[in-house]
Parts: structure tokens; sequence; C-alpha cells
């Protein structure tokens, strides 16, 4: 390590830099190899490259789902996909869009880089993060599996009912949906309650609350926000799951129940949802600008407590999705106000990035190409955002066309450009190699041309008349040009993201050598090697500054920190003052043992309701072996 | 040179086609009392957004083109007081537009004008995968049922009552009003007046299944005189303005089995009905109400805007709907080419 101490913290830390020290460290959070070892790993920079991984894949996936929805739509009455594929596939888009991409992917960044911006070597549960890895591998290969075998989910992914009733959807399809579904969930739901934990009594001493990086901020501020959106569509797919296959009348209206209590039950998740996904991205531009402009962000508070706003206020505009509906004149007035003044700690985000690049000097590399293509493009969005928030405007436009330009631009614009530019600005971290800088710039380019030129024309058909979710159009009401123009730039984005992955397979092989800090960046994880070793950092720095974590020669916090075992500091929540250590488990095959029990329990439900049964108990036979303490008397008591 | 002028010539079609901004589902020009108040806030809300999206842009440009500050590094260790006072001032002047836009959006409240006394009630019940439509009197009495196609008068006042019999779907027609949902168990209102003449479009705008594509509609504005007649027409029974009984299309209509679903109001075919609905009880089954045919040939298309009711069109409907709209809830029919062309003579004749 390049670590440069003073001296005399040295001599009176000489424990943390000897050389056996950190062999000993290394060796006590080493990551198991072998086949069997891959199901044991616990460590966090591990899990979190699996879920990035994992959902690149599935991104990919959903990707090619998008392209063939724009070759059906190139020209009116094309036979290229049946109705049945189409419906099923642009469900399908969906859900592995929202549930099996954005979400995961944000929370695989986050349990990747969270403990190294804050100064820790794993996550407060690390066998839990495992198990919610597993959750969710098993979950989308079980969505994609049977949507490969021609029974993927075909009512959409907001899955109305009663056309997603028994009733109207008699194959398993959309049992298919509800119970994996709530399987995903609980997988997000999991990571959410780690991230927290671990955000808030892990932090390496001395970076209180107000020192936190943004990013860590905005992934705080998402983790609450599932813990608080997740239930409401975990017990509207869990009744929905009764109604189909048990058969109570929760959603059923001439048996007293009512189809719009889904609607409540799924906006209340699924608006979250889409800040959920768009804070943690607002976080990754917050990091990332500064870094490129030289300077710390301007107005770092005010961005903090918009995210916090954000946050609070997307719990308030789940309604505006169901003007049309017949919602009362005062209901729809609220939800009105609420959808539209989210925009304010929106602004005040804008203002604080676009100062910081005003005051700075800007240099452009590829990350800092998508912030500012982010910023266009999310614009756009924002402003059609306000616009669908006024009501009389939103119910000519809702579920047209118009709507499908607007949510591509907030989630392309606003998460998947966020996104990208992470990936070119981690990447070294992640491998310890450099991204291919020009094919970087030539793939930027080609995204935001595709992107806008895909999605663009859509505004149009929006207001031409042509609603979402349609397999085929009739010629004659003028929506041949706008959908030929769109599925040119369908091409061209897919080309863009060919690009992306060909430079991240070059790249691995071939890249450049990354140094520990290649961009002069000044969060912590930045501070240790690239990629970082497997307990992340030697020792527990403590952190001085607001904004110079990585920069600055550290002291070090804690003496005594054991390095035979799995120990890390906890601090206090506030002022992050070190008042205790704790002992982090080792890896363990359980949690991939209970994520196959719990597989059982969701997946067997599709077929019989037994399975529940069978699957509880075996989780909970599983949970036995997780939890199981070994003999203090072996190996100093350590839970290896 | 043939070659370049043809995809010169197309693509100023396209770019044209890109440009123009009417077409018969398009929400401009709208003809609707409702529609209107959408024109205005659009042209609102789309100068306030080029202006909010140009504001931002110049200043991003601006702050990317200039030339850095020197030493800004040794400047900032925190934000200085000044910057922060404009950023603040900022912030203000952007909460102030946008109450300014929702307090004069509220006070001017699209709130819809109900009219207690509507001049023409029509209740529009969704199905899978077409329109049920029946014109009510006063008293909310069925006067006549007719499917997908409808006719209003110019400037009166009309009252649409959605309702569905299946799953949800949504009611919108661009030129006339924005959407309102068909919700199980639910009775939604929409009241309009419309003050242009012409055939306009419109389809469902809430995913209802496989055939969600091609569940649309036409709603032909006509003058006052014209809407009486056409409501003196429909309220007949077929028969009565036939002449001459095709007995052999009619039991052909009997035996295959179309009398199941569809009805043709007329004395004739009152005894079959009936001995059907006795049937279908006794199973228990649910009785499946396909469109009504009185008046078959007095609209312009087939299967709720999907083909243009000609005969050619009539009888491959009638024999194979199945491949013009797959998943529709109308059955394959095996007939001989004798009976088809009997009953396509007795369909055309449902004037």
């Amino acid at each position: 390590m390049t670590d440069v101490v003073p001296k005399e913290y040295r001599d009176e830390h000489k424990d943390e830099h000897r050389v056996e020290h950190r062999a000993e460290l290394e060796n006590t959070w080493a990551i198991p190899s072998g086949f069997i070892g891959w199901l044991k790993v616990v460590n966090q920079t591990n899990i979190g490259k699996r879920y990035i991984i994992t959902a690149f894949t599935f991104f990919l996936l959903a990707g090619i789902l998008g392209i063939l929805i724009r070759i059906q739509l190139s020209a009116p009455e094309k036979d290229f996909l049946s109705p049945e594929l189409y419906n099923q596939i642009f469900t399908v888009h969906g859900i592995t869009m929202m549930f099996l991409f954005a979400i995961p992917i944000l929370e695989g960044v986050a349990i990747y880089l969270v403990p190294l911006m804050i100064g820790t070597r794993d996550l407060c549960f690390p066998r839990l993060s495992a198990f919610s890895y597993f959750v969710y591998l098993i979950g989308g290969l079980f969505l994609w599996g049977f949507f490969l075998f021609g029974l993927g989910p075909d009512a959409g992914w907001f899955n109305y009912v009663p056309l997603a009733s028994k009733e109207y959807s008699q194959s398993l399809s959309i049992d298919v949906y509800v119970t994996v579904i709530t399987f995903i969930e609980v997988s997000a739901l999991a990571t959410a309650l780690e991230l927290i934990a671990t955000i808030l009594k892990l932090r390496t001493s001395g970076m209180s609350l107000a020192k936190m990086p943004p990013f860590v901020w905005s992934i705080l501020v998402m983790a609450f926000m599932v813990v608080f959106a997740m239930p409401g569509v975990i017990v509207g797919s869990i009744l929905l799951a009764l109604d189909r296959l048990v058969g109570t009348t929760f959603f059923i209206h001439f048996k007293g129940g009512d189809p719009i209590l889904w609607q409540h039950l799924f906006w209340w998740f699924g608006h979250p949802d889409v800040y959920i996904a768009f804070i943690p991205a607002t976080g990754i531009v917050s990091t990332i600008i500064p870094v490129f402009c030289g300077r710390p962000l301007v107005w770092r508070k005010g961005v903090i407590c918009s995210i916090v706003l954000i946050g609070v206020v997307s719990f308030g505009l789940w309604v505006h999705h169901m003007f049309a509906a017949g919602i009362p004149l005062h209901a729809s007035s609220f939800f009105s106000t609420a959808s539209a003044l989210i925009a304010i700690p929106g602004a005040i985000q804008f203002l604080s990035w676009i100062t910081t690049i005003w005051k700075g000097k800007v240099s452009f590399k590829t990350p800092m190409l998508f912030c500012l293509g982010f910023i266009a493009t999310f614009l756009v969005g924002g402003i059609t955002g306000i616009m669908v928030a006024i009501v009389p405007f939103d119910l000519q436009v809702h579920d047209s066309y118009f709507i499908v330009a607007h949510l591509h631009y907030v989630l392309i614009g606003g998460v998947l450009f966020p996104l990208t530019a992470a990936l070119f600005f981690w990447f070294p971290k992640f491998t310890g190699k450099m991204m291919g800088e020009l094919l970087g710039k030539i793939s930027f380019w080609a995204i935001l041309i595709g992107f806008n030129v895909t999605f663009f024309p859509m505004h149009r058909l929006g207001f031409l008349g042509m609603p979402r979710r349609v397999f085929t159009y009739m010629e004659g009401l003028g929506w041949d040009g706008p959908n030929e123009v769109a599925t040119i730039g369908a091409f061209i984005l897919g080309f863009g993201y060919f690009l992306v992955l060909v430079n991240i397979l070059v790249s691995l092989f071939r890249g450049a050598k990354a140094l520990n800090n290649p961009w002069n960046a000044k969060t912590l994880e930045w501070k240790t090697s690239s990629p970082p070793p497997s307990c992340n950092f030697y020792y527990f720095p403590k952190i001085e500054s607001t904004e110079e974590h990585s920069s600055t020669q550290h002291k070090i916090s804690v003496k005594g920190v054991r390095s035979d075992v799995r120990e890390v500091i906890t601090t206090t929540v506030e002022e992050a003052r070190p008042h205790g250590v704790i002992r982090l488990p080792g890896p363990s095959i359980w949690p991939f043992f209970t994520a196959l029990a719990a597989a059982v329990a969701f997946v067997g439900s599709i077929y019989s309701p037994i399975w529940f049964v069978v699957g509880f108990f075996l989780t909970s036979l599983c949970v036995t072996g997780w939890l199981w303490v070994p003999r203090p008397w072996n190996k100093g008591g350590s839970f290896e | 040179m043939k070659k370049n002028y043809t995809s010169l010539l197309s693509l100023v079609l396209l770019a044209s086609s890109l440009l123009s901004c009417s077409g018969p589902q398009s929400m401009f020009p709208s003809i609707g009392s409702e529609g209107d108040k959408v024109i205005t806030i659009w042209y609102i809300l789309f100068a306030l957004g080029v202006f909010v999206f140009l504001a931002f842009m110049i200043f991003l440009l601006l702050g990317l083109l200039k030339k850095p500050e020197e030493s800004f590094e040794k400047k900032y260790v925190s934000d200085d007081k000044k910057l922060l006072r404009k950023l603040y001032g900022a912030t203000s002047f952007i909460i102030v537009v946008l109450v300014g836009l929702l307090v004069s959006s509220h006070l001017n409240s699209p709130r819809q004008k109900i009219y207690t006394k509507p001049d023409v009630t029509i209740r529009i019940t969704g199905l899978q995968y077409w329109w049920r439509i029946e014109y009510l009197d006063s008293k909310d009495n069925v006067i006549f049922e007719t499917a997908n196609e409808l006719k209003i008068p110019i400037n009166k006042k009309i009252h649409f009552i959605l309702e569905t019999d299946d799953v949800i779907h949504s009611f919108w027609v661009p030129s006339i009003a924005g959407k309102v949902d068909m919700i199980p168990g639910r009775k939604n209102n929409l009241y309009v007046t419309v003050d242009k003449l012409g055939r306009f479009r419109g389809q469902c705008a809430e995913f209802c299944g496989i055939q969600h594509a091609k569940m649309s509609m036409y709603i032909d504005v006509v003058s006052a005189k014209d809407f009486d007649n056409y409501l003196h027409h429909q309220e007949k029974d077929a028969l009565a303005l036939t002449h001459e009984i095709n007995n052999e299309g009619k039991s052909v209509f009997n035996e295959v089995g179309c009398i199941k679903c569809h009805t043709i109001r007329g004395d004739w075919n009152v005894s079959n009905n009936k001995n059907i609905q006795d049937k279908s009880d006794q199973n228990g089954l649910d009785q499946i109400r396909g469109p009504d045919l009185t008046h078959l040939m007095s609209r312009q298309t087939l299967a709720a805007g999907t083909i243009p009711n000609t005969t050619g069109h009539l009888s491959g409907w009638v024999i194979d709907s199945q491949s013009p709209k797959k998943g529709n809830l109308m059955p394959i029919s095996k007939m001989s080419s004798k009976d088809l062309k009997s009953l396509l003579m007795f369909l055309e004749r449902l004037k």
C-alpha cells in the first residue's frame, strides 16, 4: 500500500502498518475460490460486482426486447410479432427494466461503493447481502425462463386487475408475475435494510452525517424509500396471488372487492420507484461533476436537502397515474400540486450542478459527457413531467405515446445516463483497468443521438392520438413517419450500447492499468488500491474534512481492531464517534440454501399453495443453519 | 436519377408528415368544450417549457464555454456567500413561477361542467374489444343499441355514461376530450359540447388484453336535423326497413349460431332468442352479448374500426374473424359457400 501516514502516527500505530498485519487481514477477509466457494462468498465488493453484472445482462436482454418492439411498430399493420408475443414482450421489457435492472444495479453500485466511501470493510450483514443477491438472481432467471417458454406475463408491468384476475387471465403467466415480483422485492427490502444499518452505524470515525458524500446520502434516502414503498407492491401482489390461487375477492368488484385498490397499492410503490432509481442517479452525478470540474460541489447542503425532500414528496404523488380513473377534484388537486412541487428540489440540484460547472474547469472525459447528456435530456423529461402534473393536460396525454416519451426521457436520461457515467467512472476501481476513452466518446454520441431520435418523435405521436401498449396501428392516422424515425433511432441507441459492451470487454483484457485515483477524485474509495483488497482498508481512517476524503493524509482512528477475525468498528449515528467493535460473519453456504428454499415457497406457489408451506419450513431450517454459532473453542470463537 | 428523385420525394413526405399536426385521432385541432381548455393549457406549458429548457441550456453552455477562473482551486474551500445568495434568489424565482402556475391552473380550474339536463345521453360500455353504445331517454331507458360508431349533434349538451362489462378500458376521442376510464362497478361521466362537424376517431387507452390495439370507434358530429334522422332510423326494427324477408339467410343466422350473441331487433326472432336464453340459463353460462346488428349496414367499419364494412370484408369476417383480429370473442364459423351467400344477402339488408 502506498498510503503516506505521518511519522508520529506511524509510530503510535506500528501494528497497523506491519506487512504481516496486512497479509493476515487479507487472509481473514479472503474470498473463497472454486464453485462451492462462489456460492459461499459474502464480501461486499464481490456481491456488488455480481449485482452489477447480472443487472447489466438483464438490461441488455430487455434492450433487445425494446428493439423488437420498435421493429414491430416501424410500419403500420406489421406482423413481425404476434399480438400475444408483443404483449408479453412489452410487459417483460417493463418488468425487467424496473425490477431487474434499474433498482438492482443501483443497489449493486451501492453495495460495492458505500462501504468503500464510508471507510469500512464490509456491509453490516454480509450473509444477508449474499442471500438477497441469490434471491434476485433466482427470481430473474425464473421470470425469463417462463418468458422463454412462452409464459411471460402479458398484462403490463402495472398488471391491472381485472385483466390480471383469474377470470380474464387463466394461464400461469400472471401467477409468474405476482410470485416472482414478490420474491424479487424481498431481495430489494433486505438490501435496503442492510444499507441503512451500514450507513448509519459503520461509518469510519469522523465521517459525521454532515461530512458524508452526497452519493451516500442518496443511497440512504433510496434505502428508506425502498423500505416504505416496496411493502405496497408486496401486499398488492400477495392479495392478487390469494385472489388467483385460493379464491379470495380483494379485487373482484361484484364480490365486494375493488380493482382500484390494486392501482393504489401498485402506484404507492410504482411512483416512488421511479425516484428510488432517480435519487441514486443524482447522487452519482453530484459525485462525478465536481471531480471533472476540479472543485467541490456548489451548494452541497442544498443538494442533500433536495435529495431528502424528493424522497419525502415522491410519496405524495402516486395518484397522478390515476387521474383518468375518476378521482375527486380535491384529491387530484393535491396530487397535481405535489407532482409539480417536486420540480423545486429538482431545480435546486440543477442549479448546483450547472454552477459547479461555471465555477470549475471542465475536463470533457466520458463520465462527464454522460453527466452533461443527463442534464440536457433529464431536463426535457422534467419539463414534460410538470406538464403531465396539470390534470386536464394529463387526461389527454395519459397512456399515450407522449407518456412513453416522457418516461424514457426520465428513466434513460435520468437514470441510465448517470449509470453509464458511473460505469466509466468507477470501472477503474472495480477492475483496475481504464476504459477506452475514444470508444467511450463515440458511444456517448451514438447513445445521445440515438436516444433523442428514438424518443423525441414520440411526443408528437402522443398528440396525434397514439395510445401506449398497442401491438400495431392502422394506416392513415399520421403515425407512420414518427414511428419509422423512432425505429431508426432505436438501432442507433442499441449500437451505442453495443459499443459500451465492446469497450467493457476490450478494457477488461487490454485496458491500461488504473492508478488508485486516476481521476483525482476526493471520495474515500479512491484512497485504497484499484481493485480494493479483500478487506477494503487496512486501517480505519479518520475523516476530518467535508470534501477531501481521499487526498489528505489520514490519521488512524482506532487502534487494536483484530486482524485474525472479521472485525469492524461501529460509530455513533450522527457524529460518527467510534463506540464499539462488531465481528462480522464469514463465508457460508447457508444464504444460498435459504434463497433456494424461499424460491421453493414462492415459485412453487405458482402451481400449488402447498409449496408455500413446504418452502416455509425449508427456509426455517436453512435460517437455523445460517445462524448456527460454532463452538467458541474452535478458531477463537469466530463465525467461520 | 429517377431513384434519387423518389427518395427525395419520400424524404420530403416524411418531413412533412413529421411537422403536420393533425390527423383523424389528433388532439389538434380540438372540437370539444373539454379539448379546447387543453389547447390553451398546452400553449402556456409549451412556452414555459421551452423557456425553462433554453434558460438552463444557455446557462450550461455559457458555463462550459467560458474561460476557467484562474486559481479557482484556492478560491473555493467553502461556498462563498455571494454565490449562495444568487442561488437562493434563483431558487425563490423558480418557486414563485411554479406556485404561480399551480395557483392559476387551479383558479381557472378545468372543472367539468355537469349538465343536469343534457340534450343527449349516451351510455358507452367498453368490452373486450369493442364498444357497446346505447342511446338513453330522459329516464335512462335504452332507446336503441348500436356498436362502435355513433353520431352526436353539434352544439348540444351531451352526457356520456362510461361503464365496462369486463376489464378496465378507457374512453378517448382526442379531438373531443381527454380520457375517462371505464372501471368495473363504477359509472364515470363525461359532459361535452362539440362545435365542429366531421368524423373523428377514438381508441381504447387502457391496456385491455390481446386486441387492445384494435379497439377503436368513430364519432360523427352531425347537424341537429341529421341527428334526428339518425335517431329515427336507428330506433326502428331492422325488418321494418326491408320489404322482403330473406328466409334462407335468416335460418343460417340462427343455425350457425350467430343469434347466440347478436341481436337483430324485430318480432321475428323473439322466440329464438328466448330459447337460447333459457338454455344458457340452464347451463349456468353467462350469455355473451355481441354487437347489435339491427342496422349493421349503417356502420362504415367492422370489428371496432378494424376493417371497412364491405361485402368482401364482411364475408371474410363472418367465416374467419380470427385472422384480422386474433383473440376476439367471435368464433370461426364453418358454413357452405351457399349458406354464406344467403347469410350475406340477409346481413346486407340490415340497413
